[in-house]
């Protein structure tokens, strides 16, 4: 989904006509807790949007505010075009949600659990058979219908989950840390499912401690902690916010050239005869080395900054004091203002 | 989810089942309540739930053998019977959930508040009146049989109209121990917290409603007589029987006195419904499932802190 350069290629441009979540301004205390500190959300639809923090940073308490079940201390929260909480019930009809516990019942079935679900999205008892079969099926888990929960491997449980969110076609699918627990093909089995609803025009709300899945997957990436907004855009505009250490340089006989320099090279490992790793302190002091290596008489065809990771970015933004107010302007997409900032 | 070549559902089109599926669809609330009892069956696990059936069964036949002839005692015992078991599933209701992790799943759904307070209730109330029930039918047949067959002519066989009255009495019993409890389960964080909160009110309702109360009206007297209370200081006694009597309370303003004790019990019960359909907002419950506030100091606490600070931090 988020590319290496950044553009969203599996966005669906005709989704995004306007903005499956807003929020203004969202607080939520707790006593004397503020667990959402005044963010401002902006998520278009047909995209997948990553939330992200470590533990505490009020990321399950956001999916409560954005499903209704709690109310905002103060600011406004708009889900597909109703107004929480009081449109709760009309959203919640429309979104499917993993949770961070399964969520199913140990005396049903797994087809009376899933079965009881669908009926909650108003469907009959025939219809909701038939919806239950077309999801596992599709899930492959058709065989372990009439198991119960307790009998079933932990993936497979989350696996139940998430056909469970699916079952009533939603608009929005918020995921708290769907890949828990699921080995690393059944991971890649859910996150090819949620690039294929996405194509089909649904939102997907997307909160995990995989900063590799989430760079893979998500089209916007927001990072929290404490309640508020640390940073956010694009994960390419995010990685681009990574502390840079070092430099790959190539050019032709690179290796002889900084060899030949001497003491006037600046710190470097080969790569190989063509490539050299070059140590900078920060992305600011990249031009002025470069510029250094170019006016030695030293050719150089590619420059690419290293250790720009989402994992990198997101570190230095957790351990980050306070929000970036330099934050970049959000990414513009369609003409519609993305993403999130803090106010 | 294994291979991400498989067709993908239309996301976007509306839930399945037209205009004939959304009028044929089951309302809500009985979907919860039949989610509940189909979850509790299975939880409880077959054998106990048999295992529970023959017990009630068992109590059922000996009862008859045992009172001879008042069918008070058995009627009490019908009554309490679908007391116990409406309250054991109430207070699992919400805060059992909560432990098993599948409350918040449930208040994501789109269910409204009232169908899942209303369905709980309901399942709640028919499983203790259903035991009631069970109790009375094999109290009655067993009773019956023992007529019949001349073991015990005197066996205690309610007559149709009692049995109707304790079978009502029965489930409105069961629904004031439903609602109540379902009160009780959707601020504790645990059902084994209802069960060892010990609140002295809840003791003092039971054994009033269900001990001091009955043994006044004689209903735990075997032969059905009320006790003869001693009056203090006048070497006297007296039984409620004879407080009427000496009321002069006539048939008919007993019946007054019953109407209007009747509708005070049913506004209660329902200002009790009103009172748990309104805790189990979501906002409530969704309270305690998500950051637990700072647990407010008791009043003890708090004056040891401020004996503390008085004292310059001393101890």
């Amino acid at each position: 989904m988020g590319s290496a350069d950044g553009t969203l290629g599996c966005m669906n441009p005709g989704a995004v006509t306007d903005l499956a979540i807003a929020g203004t301004g969202v607080t939520r205390d707790f006593g004397a807790l503020r667990a959402v500190d005044g963010i401002d959300l902006a998520v278009p639809r047909g995209v997948v949007f990553g939330f992200l923090g470590p533990n505490g940073a009020g990321k399950t308490t956001t999916i409560r505010l954005l499903l209704g079940l709690l109310a905002p201390t103060s600011g406004t929260v708009t889900v597909l075009g109703e107004r929480l909480p009081e449109g709760g019930q009309r959203v919640r009809g429309r979104t499917g949600v993993v949770l961070e516990h399964h969520g199913l019942y140990d005396g049903l079935s797994v087809r009376r659990s899933l079965e009881f679900a669908a009926g909650t999205y108003g469907l009959d008892r025939r219809a909701a058979g038939e919806r239950v079969e077309q999801v596992v099926d599709r899930l492959g888990l058709a065989d372990r219908l009439d198991e119960r929960p307790a009998a079933l491997s932990r993936g497979m449980r989350q696996r139940m989950a998430v056909a469970r969110a699916l079952l009533g076609r939603p608009d929005l699918l918020i995921l708290d840390e769907p890949t828990n627990g699921l080995d690393a093909e059944a991971a890649a089995g859910l996150r090819a499912e949620v690039v294929e609803l996405v194509a089909g025009g649904t939102t997907v709300f997307y909160t995990t401690h995989l900063l590799g899945e989430a760079e893979r997957l998500c089209d916007l990436v927001t990072v929290v902690k404490r309640g508020r907004v640390m940073g956010s855009g694009t994960p390419a505009q995010l990685r681009l916010r990574a502390p840079v250490s070092s430099v790959r340089v190539e050019g032709p006989d690179l290796r002889a050239h900084l060899d030949a320099l001497g003491e006037r090279a600046p710190r470097w490992s080969a790569v190989d005869a063509d490539a050299a790793r070059v140590q900078v302190n920060g992305i600011a002091e990249v031009p002025s080395v470069i510029a250094g290596l170019v006016a030695a008489g030293v050719a150089l065809h590619r420059v690419e900054p290293e250790g720009q990771t989402l994992e990198a970015a997101f570190l230095g933004l957790v351990t980050a004091d306070a929000p970036d107010t330099d934050d970049p302007e959000p990414s513009d997409i369609a003409g519609e203002r993305v993403g999130v900032s803090a106010p | 989810m294994s291979s991400a070549t498989r067709p993908a559902m239309p996301a976007t089109t509306a839930p399945e089942g037209s205009a004939a599926a959304a009028q044929a669809r089951e309302p809500e609330w009985r979907l919860v309540a039949r989610k509940e009892l189909g979850d509790l069956a299975g939880r409880v696990g077959r054998r106990a739930f048999i295992r529970t059936l023959v017990v009630v069964a068992i109590f059922g036949i000996l009862v008859p053998l045992r009172f001879e002839g008042a069918t008070n005692l058995p009627a009490f015992f019908a009554v309490f019977m679908a007391f116990l078991p409406a309250r054991l599933v109430a207070i699992d209701a919400l805060a059992g959930e909560r432990e098993r992790g599948t409350l918040e799943g449930l208040l994501a759904s789109p269910l409204s508040d009232s169908a899942i307070a209303t369905g709980k209730i309901v399942a709640s109330t028919v499983y203790g009146a259903s035991r009631g029930w069970l109790f009375l039918a094999v109290w009655s047949a067993s009773a019956g049989i023992l007529r019949l067959t001349g073991l015990i002519p005197g066996a205690p066989l309610p007559s149709p109209a009692v049995a109707l009255g304790i079978a009502l009495a029965g489930v409105v019993v069961a629904y004031a121990a439903a609602v109540f409890g379902i009160w009780q389960s959707a601020f504790a964080p645990s059902v084994r917290a209802i069960a060892e909160s010990g609140g002295l009110l809840r003791l003092l309702i039971i054994v009033g409603v269900f001990f001091v109360g009955p043994w006044l009206l004689g209903l735990l007297s075997p032969d059905g007589r009320a006790p003869e209370l001693p009056l203090p200081g006048s070497g006297r006694s007296v039984s409620l029987e004879a407080l009427l009597a000496a009321g002069d309370i006539a048939p008919g303003s007993l019946w007054a006195a019953a109407a209007v004790l009747g509708t005070a019990g049913a506004a209660g019960l329902g200002l009790l419904t009103a009172a748990t359909l309104r805790r189990c907002r979501r906002e409530a419950l969704a309270l305690v499932t998500a950051v637990e506030p700072a647990a407010p100091r008791s009043r003890l606490a708090r004056l040891r802190g401020f004996a503390r600070s008085r004292s310059g931090g001393r101890n």
